[in-house]
């Protein structure tokens, strides 16, 4: 019988709070990686050269995908290191359970990958405008994205960013009931990719997965997947997370 | 083949460690509390949404006027460049073909008093196509004309970018070559494949692909008085039938 009765919202609420706080840090290593995507990707993200009689055209693509690429891998990292049991022992300053610790890094997790969702995009029209004013090029060409195109994106890399993060804390916490997994999780995904390689196989797991996403063009469908895998995947957290050892 | 094509995956993870570590010392020296996170975040924000109000109330114009995205038209011009090479290596007058869209470079008249003419077709860039035509009568002069069509590359009209080829005649020889090369940078604006995923437009390695070109073709027509004798040391001349 406690004199104060806590609701486990309410204890949530605060540890998210006190979180966006304390890890201000995941926010300055955004900022860092976004800035770094923007220099590496003023001079394009891709770029393709054609030759003809001694002459050369080089067309260099201008697009902010490598900001995007670099902020999903940003959440991956970011979650693995929410998992660990520094961060954890941080939920220890509260009243909490493995539940609300949880909650409360997923919560948290969803908020870090809409600020990462919606500053990818906005980097890549600060790295536009940039390119706009100080292209040196003979031609520029293409088309611009409009308002609605940038709602779209913001919203497609917030789940992507989620879906990362999700596997993130998964690996995570599988990596704190055992070291060793974060040896063999990485070893089988190798593993795999060589193994398919020496069998002629032109497809692999790691592939195969991105493709499952990536190239699904409906948009309902898509969102689908990601929040369903991403809920699994946080489910299964969850769980593992009620396996562990109860902190000493 | 496999470990190449995920080098570009190792790579980013590896900028990305770098990137974390950087963080994590530039955060250890205290220099985030001295700026004030807070702000610096909040400045980043700022300027973030800066650039989308400009980027949308600013009229950029990046079309280049040089920009041929109509795909019949750059085939078009693709088509008149192969019947301008197939007239060539059938030693047609091409000035009697009536093709369609070969342009001609103004004339060359050289004065020319010798009976033998070495003509020299540079080959650096593989062979030049060059038509020889005995005329009927001896007046002493070369005429040398350039014929060629449109070039398209990746999109952008460059025709007029080609400079003419250089003639050049030294007692007789007649040499012909190649122009100083061109070298176009084009910037080309996609949109991120978070946006392309589902417009149904192709994504940044779709785009790289997408491109149809016409190369343009030259051909080097040479008009040589009657009596002249012609050595051809690169044995690629074309006479015209």
């Amino acid at each position: 019988m406690f004199l104060t009765e806590v609701k486990l919202w309410d204890i949530v609420k605060k540890q998210t709070q006190y979180k966006l706080n304390a890890y201000l840090s995941v926010f300055s290593s955004l900022l860092f990686i976004q800035v770094v995507g923007i220099l590496f990707s003023t001079n394009g993200s891709g770029n393709t050269s054609m030759g003809f009689n001694g002459d050369s055209i080089n067309i260099r693509f201008l697009t902010g995908d490598l900001i995007i690429i670099f902020t999903i891998i940003w959440a991956l990292i970011s979650a693995i290191i929410i998992t660990t049991k520094a961060s954890r022992n941080d939920d220890f300053i509260f009243i909490s359970n493995r539940l609300s610790s949880n909650l409360s890094n997923i919560l948290f997790l969803i908020i870090a990958s809409i600020v990462g969702g919606v500053t990818s995009i906005l980097s890549g029209i600060f790295l536009k405008v940039i390119l706009l004013f100080v292209l040196k090029n003979d031609y520029t060409l293409g088309t611009l994205i409009s308002f609605q195109e940038l709602l779209l994106g913001m919203f497609v890399s917030f789940l992507y960013i989620i879906l990362f993060a999700a596997i993130g804390y998964f690996v995570g916490m599988v990596t704190q009931i055992s070291k060793w997994f974060g040896v063999l999780i990485p070893a089988l995904l190798i593993g795999n990719s060589i193994i398919s390689a020496n069998q002629g196989k032109e497809e692999f797991l790691v592939a195969e997965v991105v493709k499952f996403f990536a190239q699904e063009s409906s948009l309902l469908l898509f969102f689908a997947k990601v929040i369903f895998t991403s809920s699994i995947l946080f489910f299964l957290s969850v769980i593992l997370s009620n396996k562990m050892e109860v902190r000493k | 083949m496999m470990f190449i094509s995920l080098l570009p995956i190792v790579i980013i993870l590896f900028l990305i460690f770098v990137a974390f570590q950087l963080n994590k010392v530039i955060s250890n020296t205290g220099i985030y509390e001295r700026l004030n996170l807070k702000w610096l975040l909040g400045l980043y924000a700022v300027v973030l949404i800066l650039s989308v109000c400009l980027f949308y109330l600013f009229p950029f114009d990046i079309g280049s006027k040089n920009v041929v995205d109509n795909k019949k038209e750059i085939l078009n011009a693709q088509n008149e460049s192969d019947a301008l090479l197939t007239a060539a290596l059938e030693g047609k007058k091409i000035s009697e073909e009536n093709l369609k869209g070969v342009l001609t470079r103004e004339e060359l008249n050289i004065l020319f008093k010798h009976n033998e003419l070495e003509i020299f077709a540079e080959e650096q860039h593989g062979s030049n196509i060059v038509l020889v035509e005995r005329k009927s009568t001896d007046d002493q002069k070369i005429n040398v004309t350039q014929y060629y069509t449109r070039a398209i590359l990746g999109n952008i009209e460059v025709t007029e970018e080609i400079k003419p080829y250089i003639i050049e005649l030294n007692e007789n020889r007649l040499s012909i070559m190649y122009p100083e090369p061109l070298d176009i940078q084009v910037g080309k604006f996609a949109k991120e494949f978070t946006i392309t995923q589902f417009t149904g437009e192709g994504g940044l390695f779709d785009t790289m692909n997408d491109d149809f070109d016409a190369r343009g073709e030259s051909v080097i027509y040479v008009k040589v008085p009657k009596n002249v004798e012609i050595h051809d040391p690169s044995e690629s001349l074309i006479y015209v039938n």
